[in-house]
Protein backbone atom coordinates (compact mmCIF):
# COMPACT_ATOMS: atom_id res chain seq x y z
CA UNK A 1 0.00 0.00 0.00
CA UNK A 2 1.21 3.18 -0.75
CA UNK A 3 2.49 5.37 2.02
CA UNK A 4 0.57 8.55 1.82
CA UNK A 5 -3.16 8.40 -0.01
CA UNK A 6 -3.32 12.15 0.35
CA UNK A 7 -2.11 14.73 -1.75
CA UNK A 8 0.04 17.47 0.00
CA UNK A 9 0.15 21.34 0.61
CA UNK A 10 2.22 23.91 1.81
CA UNK A 11 1.55 24.63 5.52
CA UNK A 12 3.16 28.46 4.99
CA UNK A 13 4.69 30.32 1.91
CA UNK A 14 8.23 30.63 1.52
CA UNK A 15 10.20 33.14 -0.18
CA UNK A 16 13.84 33.60 -0.54
CA UNK A 17 16.71 35.09 -2.85
CA UNK A 18 20.32 34.43 -3.05
CA UNK A 19 21.34 37.91 -2.09
CA UNK A 20 20.77 41.59 -3.18
CA UNK A 21 22.17 40.94 -6.75
CA UNK A 22 23.58 37.91 -8.43
CA UNK A 23 26.36 38.41 -10.74
CA UNK A 24 28.42 39.56 -13.09
CA UNK A 25 30.58 36.34 -12.28
CA UNK A 26 30.27 33.48 -14.49
CA UNK A 27 30.73 29.75 -14.60
CA UNK A 28 30.30 28.12 -18.47
CA UNK A 29 29.51 24.72 -16.65
CA UNK A 30 26.53 22.69 -16.90
CA UNK A 31 27.41 19.71 -14.64
CA UNK A 32 26.75 22.11 -11.33
CA UNK A 33 30.29 22.81 -10.34
CA UNK A 34 32.31 25.96 -10.50
CA UNK A 35 32.72 29.16 -8.32
CA UNK A 36 29.71 31.12 -9.75
CA UNK A 37 27.12 28.44 -8.67
CA UNK A 38 24.62 30.81 -6.25
CA UNK A 39 22.23 29.14 -3.96
CA UNK A 40 19.30 30.93 -3.86
CA UNK A 41 16.81 28.81 -2.24
CA UNK A 42 16.74 26.20 0.50
CA UNK A 43 14.11 23.63 1.36
CA UNK A 44 12.36 23.33 4.80
CA UNK A 45 15.16 21.75 6.76
CA UNK A 46 12.26 19.31 8.36
CA UNK A 47 9.87 18.86 6.20
CA UNK A 48 11.49 19.80 2.68
CA UNK A 49 9.22 21.88 0.14
CA UNK A 50 7.41 22.96 -3.08
CA UNK A 51 9.19 25.63 -5.12
CA UNK A 52 6.85 27.37 -8.10
CA UNK A 53 9.14 29.62 -9.69
CA UNK A 54 12.15 31.20 -10.20
CA UNK A 55 11.98 35.22 -11.03
CA UNK A 56 15.25 37.01 -12.54
CA UNK A 57 14.59 41.04 -12.80
CA UNK A 58 17.46 43.07 -13.82
CA UNK A 59 19.52 45.35 -11.31
CA UNK A 60 21.61 47.88 -14.03
CA UNK A 61 21.87 46.90 -17.53
CA UNK A 62 22.91 43.27 -17.80
CA UNK A 63 24.76 41.41 -20.60
CA UNK A 64 23.34 38.81 -22.78
CA UNK A 65 23.71 35.78 -20.74
CA UNK A 66 21.96 32.41 -20.13
CA UNK A 67 21.00 31.33 -16.95
CA UNK A 68 20.83 27.98 -15.35
CA UNK A 69 18.79 26.60 -12.49
CA UNK A 70 20.31 23.57 -10.37
CA UNK A 71 19.23 21.63 -7.64
CA UNK A 72 21.71 20.84 -4.92
CA UNK A 73 21.76 18.07 -2.81
CA UNK A 74 24.01 20.26 0.01
CA UNK A 75 21.55 20.46 3.03
CA UNK A 76 24.82 22.01 5.03
CA UNK A 77 26.35 24.83 4.21
CA UNK A 78 27.20 25.91 1.27
CA UNK A 79 30.44 27.46 -0.63
CA UNK A 80 30.20 27.88 -4.42
CA UNK A 81 33.00 26.30 -6.21
CA UNK A 82 33.46 23.69 -3.14
CA UNK A 83 30.23 22.52 -2.31
CA UNK A 84 28.82 21.81 -5.80
CA UNK A 85 30.04 18.78 -7.23
CA UNK A 86 28.57 16.95 -10.06
CA UNK A 87 27.29 14.15 -7.74
CA UNK A 88 25.92 16.76 -5.86
CA UNK A 89 24.39 19.30 -8.25
CA UNK A 90 22.47 18.84 -11.30
CA UNK A 91 21.04 21.22 -14.23
CA UNK A 92 17.42 20.89 -14.51
CA UNK A 93 16.56 24.50 -16.31
CA UNK A 94 17.78 27.31 -18.46
CA UNK A 95 16.64 30.43 -19.39
CA UNK A 96 18.19 33.24 -21.47
CA UNK A 97 18.38 36.81 -19.89
CA UNK A 98 18.91 39.21 -22.91
CA UNK A 99 20.44 42.62 -22.48
CA UNK A 100 18.35 45.11 -20.37
CA UNK A 101 19.34 49.16 -20.57
CA UNK A 102 18.46 50.45 -17.28
CA UNK A 103 15.79 53.26 -17.38
CA UNK A 104 13.68 54.97 -15.22
CA UNK A 105 10.67 55.38 -17.52
CA UNK A 106 10.30 52.03 -18.74
CA UNK A 107 9.91 48.76 -16.96
CA UNK A 108 13.00 45.84 -17.39
CA UNK A 109 11.50 42.71 -18.32
CA UNK A 110 11.12 40.33 -15.62
CA UNK A 111 11.71 36.68 -16.54
CA UNK A 112 10.03 33.70 -14.33
CA UNK A 113 11.07 30.04 -14.78
CA UNK A 114 8.18 27.51 -13.58
CA UNK A 115 9.37 24.99 -11.51
CA UNK A 116 6.67 22.93 -9.95
CA UNK A 117 9.11 20.78 -8.15
CA UNK A 118 8.81 19.39 -4.76
CA UNK A 119 12.21 19.37 -2.94
CA UNK A 120 13.12 16.88 -0.42
CA UNK A 121 14.29 18.49 3.55
CA UNK A 122 17.28 20.77 2.96
CA UNK A 123 18.13 20.40 -0.95
CA UNK A 124 18.76 24.09 -2.92
CA UNK A 125 18.41 25.59 -6.07
CA UNK A 126 21.01 26.98 -7.38
CA UNK A 127 21.78 29.92 -9.89
CA UNK A 128 24.81 30.60 -12.40
CA UNK A 129 25.43 32.65 -15.47
CA UNK A 130 26.72 31.47 -18.79
CA UNK A 131 28.94 34.95 -19.19
CA UNK A 132 29.20 37.51 -17.49
CA UNK A 133 26.15 39.90 -16.63
CA UNK A 134 28.54 42.92 -16.67
CA UNK A 135 30.46 45.60 -14.05
CA UNK A 136 30.07 44.72 -10.35
CA UNK A 137 26.48 45.34 -8.84
CA UNK A 138 25.28 44.72 -12.53
CA UNK A 139 22.92 41.49 -12.92
CA UNK A 140 19.63 40.16 -11.25
CA UNK A 141 17.99 40.01 -8.54
CA UNK A 142 16.46 36.45 -8.26
CA UNK A 143 13.98 35.23 -5.99
CA UNK A 144 12.20 32.12 -5.50
CA UNK A 145 8.68 31.70 -4.67
CA UNK A 146 7.37 28.41 -2.84
CA UNK A 147 5.90 26.80 0.29
CA UNK A 148 7.26 24.83 3.08
CA UNK A 149 5.14 21.62 3.91
CA UNK B 1 31.06 48.85 -31.08
CA UNK B 2 33.63 46.60 -29.36
CA UNK B 3 34.38 47.04 -25.73
CA UNK B 4 36.90 45.07 -23.43
CA UNK B 5 36.18 44.29 -19.95
CA UNK B 6 38.63 43.15 -17.58
CA UNK B 7 38.15 39.51 -15.63
CA UNK B 8 39.56 37.49 -12.89
CA UNK B 9 39.40 33.97 -12.79
CA UNK B 10 38.17 31.06 -10.47
CA UNK B 11 38.01 27.48 -10.20
CA UNK B 12 41.38 25.58 -11.92
CA UNK B 13 42.46 29.10 -13.18
CA UNK B 14 42.19 31.13 -9.75
CA UNK B 15 43.50 34.15 -10.04
CA UNK B 16 44.63 34.35 -13.21
CA UNK B 17 43.19 37.45 -14.88
CA UNK B 18 42.21 38.61 -18.40
CA UNK B 19 40.24 39.88 -21.04
CA UNK B 20 36.51 39.68 -21.91
CA UNK B 21 35.75 41.14 -25.42
CA UNK B 22 32.24 42.25 -25.20
CA UNK B 23 30.06 43.72 -28.72
CA UNK B 24 28.16 47.06 -27.25
CA UNK B 25 25.36 46.76 -29.81
CA UNK B 26 24.06 43.61 -29.36
CA UNK B 27 25.03 43.00 -25.57
CA UNK B 28 26.76 39.89 -26.46
CA UNK B 29 30.18 38.45 -25.07
CA UNK B 30 32.44 37.38 -27.65
CA UNK B 31 34.71 35.08 -25.94
CA UNK B 32 37.20 35.24 -22.62
CA UNK B 33 40.71 35.59 -22.79
CA UNK B 34 44.16 35.25 -20.75
CA UNK B 35 46.39 38.18 -20.43
CA UNK B 36 48.39 36.60 -23.62
CA UNK B 37 45.78 36.13 -25.68
CA UNK B 38 44.93 32.40 -25.47
CA UNK B 39 41.48 30.98 -24.46
CA UNK B 40 40.86 29.12 -21.52
CA UNK B 41 39.83 25.45 -22.69
CA UNK B 42 37.36 23.27 -20.76
CA UNK B 43 35.32 24.88 -18.00
CA UNK B 44 35.67 27.66 -16.14
CA UNK B 45 34.60 30.70 -14.05
CA UNK B 46 35.35 34.86 -13.96
CA UNK B 47 34.36 37.82 -12.53
CA UNK B 48 34.52 40.73 -14.68
CA UNK B 49 36.79 43.27 -12.64
CA UNK B 50 35.97 46.60 -14.59
CA UNK B 51 33.95 47.37 -18.08
CA UNK B 52 35.30 49.36 -20.69
CA UNK B 53 39.07 48.65 -20.20
CA UNK B 54 42.11 49.01 -22.82
CA UNK B 55 42.11 46.63 -25.16
CA UNK B 56 45.23 44.37 -24.75
CA UNK B 57 47.89 45.12 -27.55
CA UNK B 58 47.54 41.29 -29.31
CA UNK B 59 43.80 42.79 -30.11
Amino acid sequence: MPANMNPIFSKVGDIQSGGAILGPTATTAQDGTGAGVASVYQADATNGGFVKAIRFQSAGSPATTVARVFISSVTGTFTPGTSNAVTNTWLVAEITLLTTTLSQTAAAPTYELPLNLPLPPGYRICVSFGTSTGAAGTGYVVTVFGGKY
Amino acid sequence: MISWWSVVFHDQFEGQTGYLKYDVDSGMSLGVFFEDGTQPSGEYSYTTIETDVLPPEWA
